[in-house]
């Protein structure tokens, strides 16, 4: 947990240069929460593997670096992710991961309600529902994040999102049936769908500007 | 003074629940095929299998009173003979899962580790694999025919323990027709010399320990 957590920091903190050197930032604090759908995508095959619902919990950071264009920003977003997938054999086995994730997204406002983000999301596992699972699964993550985020209110905006996982979650082998070990194998990777809310606690940006 | 043996005693108590549980097999599932346990090189003592479908897992369980699923090596070096008994169970009843083989002269425990990455061919005639109900040893039941690769045979750090670890994979007549498939067999066990060995001498005795 503590190397996660090292991990996560050391990302964090490497990526506030984006922040710090321009000057005044007008900034906006939001709180989020949303709900998921999660899955796996795989080459092995994991038989009978379907989705499960999740839910995240966060605070986002975003900011507005650019001075020729308002529309460009740049959120940092730390959230609490509920991931994983169930294989439907003689009875449904649930495989959940509570990640603690760390993400840096531009964000374009295309119109005055809509933006369009994307880029990285930095994840650990923190919990699992999985006896043992640190000796079966990879702790660390890296997705590619793709979304849309719409205004609906003064302070509260809907956000929907693809979450692509790029990093193998299992190092292991392929064992066929009498025993041979084929080859090894690195694969399982999350792929997450999300939406939800976000509610601006704290909007430098309107208090400066409108 | 009653505090003190109180505390005492819950503390003993506390290392006998400790060492039975560091000694009894941890499962941890696999993640392909959750039904059977991954396969490791840990010494977990535990093992799994399919046998016609079904689920056959052993777990080492230590309790007071003694141990279940232990695994077992029974070896003649002067007939030229090792047995590999694996105990289980399968829809609540006890199965054992054995291999007889021949070419390895196993006097003392150490002889196992000739076994390192060996892939054996289970012909059925020098080499079987066996699946019998019970804790039965393997006379007169039908022969298996596949394979055992004892992947990994090393020794743990204390004198007289090693891991053994490994897959299987065999098929078996059946007494009254057809065949009994065993797949996607692995294990991973502690062997000790004084637990889990019985080494016989050429002569036909228990070897001294």
């Amino acid at each position: 947990m503590n190397n996660l957590l090292k991990r996560i920091l050391i990302v964090a903190l490497s990526n506030s240069w984006i922040a710090f050197p321009l000057g005044k930032i007008h900034a906006q604090v939001s709180l989020m929460a949303g709900g998921n759908c999660s899955n796996i995508r795989d080459h092995i095959p994991i038989q009978g593997k379907s989705a499960i619902l999740g839910y995240n919990l966060g605070a986002s950071f975003q900011y507005f670096p650019f001075k020729g264009s308002q529309n460009l920003s740049l959120i940092h977003e730390l959230n609490f992710v509920k991931k994983g997938y169930q294989q439907d054999l003689d009875k449904n086995y649930f495989y959940r991961f509570n990640y603690l994730t760390f993400s840096i997204l531009g964000d374009y406002a295309i119109a005055k309600p809509v933006s369009l983000q994307g880029g990285l999301e930095f994840g650990g596992i923190t919990t699992t529902n999985i006896k043992y699972w640190r000796k079966t699964y990879n702790e660390f993550d890296i997705g590619l994040v793709a979304g849309a985020n719409v205004k609906i209110a003064k302070r509260l905006s809907l956000y929907g999102r693809l979450t692509y996982g790029l990093l193998p979650m299992l190092d292991y082998y392929d064992i066929d049936e009498m025993g041979n070990f084929n080859k090894e194998i690195h694969d399982v990777k999350n792929i997450t769908y999300t939406i939800g809310l976000k509610f601006n606690i704290s909007n430098e940006k309107n208090k400066t500007h409108r | 003074m009653k505090k003190i043996r109180l505390i005492v005693n819950a503390l003993s108590l506390a290392g006998i629940v400790v060492f039975l549980t560091a000694c009894s097999g941890i499962v941890i599932q696999d993640p392909i095929e959750p039904r059977l346990p991954k396969y490791t090189e840990d010494g977990n003592n535990a093992a799994g299998a399919f046998v016609d479908g079904e689920v056959w897992r052993s777990v080492v369980k230590v309790e007071f009173l003694g141990s279940h699923y232990d695994p077992y090596v029974r070896a003649w070096p002067g007939k030229d003979s090792l047995l590999v008994i694996f105990s289980g169970s399968m829809a609540e009843r006890d199965y054992t899962v054995a291999f007889r083989l021949k070419g390895y002269k196993v006097s003392v425990l150490d002889d196992l580790l000739a076994l390192d990455g060996k892939k054996i061919e289970l012909d059925g005639v020098v080499n079987a694999g066996y699946w019998m109900p019970g804790y039965s040893l393997p006379m007169g039941t039908g022969k298996g025919v596949g394979q055992i690769y004892f992947k990994k045979v090393k020794k743990m750090g204390s004198p007289g323990l090693l891991i053994l670890s490994g897959t299987f994979g065999f098929r078996l007549p059946k007494p009254d027709g057809g065949s009994i498939s065993v797949s996607s067999g692995r294990f991973d066990y502690r062997i000790s010399e004084v637990e889990n060995a019985e080494l016989y001498s050429d002569a036909g005795g228990l070897q001294e320990h």
